[in-house]
């Protein structure tokens, strides 16, 4: 009840502010940043701690706290909030992807890989085929694919199969996080959204250009092959080079560490993209590299990272749910829920080859491949791409990726987690943060 | 950790000023060079770890010991030259578009600081303060601010502002009020009562009236001198939007005491951050001061009861300093170094204010038990020249934001240039 009347308070204080605006609205939109900025994060804060008591992942709650006060709801938050907001996904990226990294051991990771790469063959690489071959059969009920026919037609769709076979290593890890989940399960998860997000992003290269080609006559092999292998191997590169200057940085000096990190993150995020690198690769290599060659309690910053970083990660979530266009669910719904049940399938079916090949404990078996459920940053931003530079057939697949992904969004981290805890690896992992870290006050007179 | 949060959203008006200029351009246009965007993420970074640095307790102090400076707003004069330094068109990290790209940070860091002086209004402490104190601090507050906003709107109007335009008046009165707070002797803020123990420190909390004392006047101001560059769909008079004002930090301050209630650790960081930046988000949509707001949500938050006090002055001390410093460099920034009218104004400033103390210390005399006390550490000379205090930096700001007045800068080299020549002066005068 609580929980309900903050809600109506905030959003009556920001509706009246709204009506009370100069002529013009925000003219100059500085003000509205920072009050979307703690509109966001109050309203996902509060809305995730009420699905919490629902037995229900936090998660779900800061998207739906998106969703309700963004553009395509209630307005609360304007689509240029939106857009400077947009650019915090950057920094939230480049924590989730150095706390994804860092937890990735490689000497507890071992045991696990021939699953973790059965699972990416099997259950990413597969389920991307299988989307991709049901596209192209309910290509003659999709009206943006007419235009398409033969081998293009083909080629787009096995495009799109890869960016619906896209996971998510954020909610992953929000959800792992959340769970306090460890074990072989967690384990194997984490390892293969990592790895199968690499594929993707190589795949979906691959795939894009060869479309293009196709779509335009044009093309460039060797060009594209460079770009892939710059924004690859340039990425890992780089990141290896940042996780050796940080675990120097945590053994010689590690004062204000998580200081360091952060400021790392800002300069990554800002700076990568510009120079065609992946800000997601290169914290994932330098969290590799804090893991697997840092000092031994060089993880612990890493996982302090998550404490502080609980405002970016609402924002961050919070911002993914109000763009999402639920208002295509409506255009697409019957097509979309059938892809959504084909990429569960897929999945599910992949997941029991690769495990069943690779001869994992019982428990992977039942439970891994649910990791693989959720979706969001990487499968919204190849939406985006396919939107941008595709024509008309790009803008119409996009509508129909973007209402699978709300789907997958919204209702797949419940299946994890309920998966996460049925395993039994939920609450095993010890809180590894102190309730709270900061310093007693000091009162006055004291000495510092 | 409270720190690192807090940083994280500082560094956030950073990043959202640098993803600007990122920002894709519309086609047909040039694609903006990679280097510039390197060196202004780069340089603000440096700006944000030095502030970081320098607000640490030992740095400061072996700052201060080496400047032979003991205010904080004097020891924050590096920062000023920074700034200067950022802004150069050779250096080209704090250009006019970053500035502007800033101003959210400007509102988060102007709410912040009106949250820590809004736990400064602890009504359990001010009751037990003698009678007549309040009286005799506004009289000493007066004083000086009357003499030099005298002063300030008579060196305006020669600088040519037109007498019959209202926005000479507001710009003497936001000189008058940044002259008139006086810095606390130590730079130790008071704490709220529940961390002070069984018997409160007086003595804080009467150097703390005089910010309360500069919010009340910045609300006025914020009121009653709306801004001239926008235009509201509603008329409305000075006094409905002092009302606005109150209702506004009232309701604000009650939904951050109910956020708050029984959270502890990363969660009640994330709420107090989440809650700054909307209510000086709301101020600023609204163009009312975001510490004026935020002073009357502190205040809620400190007379109502509850174990947030602790937690709360914690995260709000943590993040002080390093604001500070970044109002600093922006006030830099926004310094015209070659404009005479500030240099002008700068020698008028000291010395009005020296005279507004005198005659509050010839009609007060010894009732006023904080001049007796400051005269009794450095002399009765020193108490013409008390330190200025940094809320008078956080005052012009808010001005620059609300008003973004072409006389800004001549208040920057007032304030700045005043602050250490108070700090000189007084250090001669008790030396005599």
């Amino acid at each position: 009840m609580k929980n309900l009347i903050i809600l109506l308070a905030l959003g009556s204080l920001v509706h009246t502010a709204q009506i009370l605006l100069p002529i013009g609205g925000d003219v100059h939109g500085a003000a509205g940043t920072a009050l979307a900025f703690g509109l966001l994060l109050l309203v996902a804060f509060v809305s995730g701690d009420m699905l919490a008591r629902l037995r229900l992942p936090k998660l779900v709650g800061y998207i739906l706290a998106g969703i309700a006060i963004g553009p395509h709801a209630l307005g609360l938050v304007s689509e240029n909030m939106i857009v400077q907001l947009d650019l915090i996904e950057g920094v939230a990226i480049c924590l989730i992807a150095l706390t994804a990294g860092g937890e990735l051991d490689l000497k507890l990771m071992r045991p696990l890989l021939p699953t973790i790469m059965a699972l990416t063959f099997w259950g990413v690489i597969g389920t991307g085929l299988l989307l991709g071959l049901g596209l192209f059969l309910a290509s003659p009920r999709l009206g943006f694919l007419q235009s398409l026919e033969g081998p293009t037609l083909f080629a787009f769709c096995g495009m799109l199969g890869v960016v619906l076979s896209a996971q998510s290593p954020a909610v992953v890890m929000a959800l792992l996080s959340e769970t306090r989940a460890e074990g072989p399960v967690s384990r194997t998860i984490l390892g293969t959204v990592v790895i199968a997000d690499l594929v993707v992003i190589v795949l979906f290269s691959g795939a894009s250009a060869v479309v293009r080609s196709m779509m335009t006559g044009e093309g460039d092999p060797a060009g594209t092959a460079l770009t892939i292998a710059w924004e690859l191997f340039g990425s890992m590169g780089s990141g290896v080079a940042i996780g050796i200057l940080l675990a120097y940085y945590l053994r010689k000096i590690r004062q204000d560490a998580s200081l360091f990190v952060v400021l790392l993150c800002i300069i990554v995020a800002e700076i990568t993209t510009r120079v065609q690198l992946d800000p997601l690769i290169v914290m994932l290599s330098a969290g590799l590299v804090i893991a697997n060659f840092g000092e031994p309690d060089s993880s612990t910053v890493v996982h302090d990272l998550q404490v502080a970083s609980l405002p970016l990660y609402l924002v961050f979530f919070a911002v993914a749910g109000t763009t999402l266009h639920l208002d295509l669910l409506f255009e697409f719904g019957a097509v979309a829920a059938m892809l959504v049940v084909l990429r569960a399938f897929g999945f599910r079916v992949g997941g029991a080859i690769a495990t069943r090949q690779a001869r994992s404990p019982i428990e992977v078996r039942r439970w891994a491949w649910t990791g693989l459920l959720p979706q969001a940053g990487l499968a919204l931003a190849l939406a985006l791409v396919v939107q941008r530079s595709f024509g008309d057939a790009g803008r119409g697949a996009s509508a129909l990726l973007l209402g699978v992904i709300a789907l997958n969004e919204l209702i797949m981290p419940v299946v994890l987690r309920n998966a996460l805890v049925k395993s039994g690896e939920a609450m095993t992992r010890s809180s590894v943060v102190p309730v709270s870290r900061l310093p007693a006050p000091r009162h006055s007179g004291e000495q510092p | 950790m409270g720190r690192l949060a807090a940083l994280i959203w500082v560094s956030f008006g950073a990043i959202t000023a640098m993803a600007q200029e990122a920002a894709p351009l519309p086609t047909g246009t040039e694609p903006r060079p990679t280097w510039p965007l390197v060196k202004s993420v780069i340089g603000l970074s440096i700006l944000l770890v030095l502030a970081w640095l320098a607000s640490h307790p030992k740095i400061r102090h072996r700052l201060e010991d080496a400047l032979g400076l003991g205010h904080a707003i004097t020891s924050g004069v590096a920062f000023v030259l920074l700034g200067l330094v950022a802004r150069h068109p050779a250096v080209g990290i704090l250009d006019d578009e970053v500035l502007y790209d800033l101003t959210p940070l400007v509102h988060f860091a102007l709410g912040w600081l009106g949250l820590i002086i809004g736990f400064q209004f602890d009504v359990r402490v001010l009751d037990r303060l003698p009678r007549g104190t309040a009286t005799l601090v506004g009289l000493e507050t007066l004083t000086p601010f009357l003499i030099v906003g005298a002063t300030g709107a008579a060196l305006m109007l020669l600088f040519g502002r037109p007498w019959n335009d209202a926005t000479f008046v507001r710009d003497a009165i936001v000189l008058a009020t940044a002259g008139a707070i006086a810095a606390t002797g130590t730079g130790e803020r008071a704490a709220p009562q529940d961390l002070q123990g069984e018997e409160p420190d007086p003595v804080r909390a009467i150097e703390s009236l005089d910010e309360i004392i500069a919010v009340a006047g910045l609300a006025a101001l914020g009121a009653f001198f709306r801004p001239l560059w926008v235009q509201f769909e509603w008329e409305l008079p000075g006094t409905v939007w002092l009302i606005l004002s109150l209702g506004v930090g009232l309701c604000l301050g009650l939904l951050v005491y109910a956020l708050l209630a029984g959270r502890r650790g990363s969660e009640f960081l994330a709420l107090l951050l989440g809650s700054v930046a909307l209510a000086s988000g709301i101020a600023g949509y609204l163009f009312l001061s975001p510490l004026v707001v935020c002073f009357i949500a502190g205040a809620i938050l400190v007379n109502l009861p509850g174990q947030h006090k602790q937690l709360c002055w914690t995260i709000l001390m943590q993040l002080e300093r390093p604001i500070y410093y970044l109002f600093f460099a922006i006030a830099g920034a926004l310094w015209r170094v070659a404009d005479w009218r500030g240099w002008v104004l700068l020698p008028a400033f000291v010395l009005s204010r020296a005279v507004g103390y005198a005659i509050a210390r010839r009609t007060l005399g010894r009732q006023s038990w904080r001049l007796t006390r400051r005269a009794s550490v450095s002399g009765w000379r020193s108490t013409l020249f008390p330190p200025i205090s940094m809320v008078s930096i956080a005052i012009v700001m808010s001005a620059q934001v609300l008003y973004r007045d072409p006389a800004i800068p001549w208040i920057v080299t007032a304030v700045i240039g005043g602050a250490i020549a108070s700090e000189v002066l007084s250090r001669r005068s008790s030396s005599t």
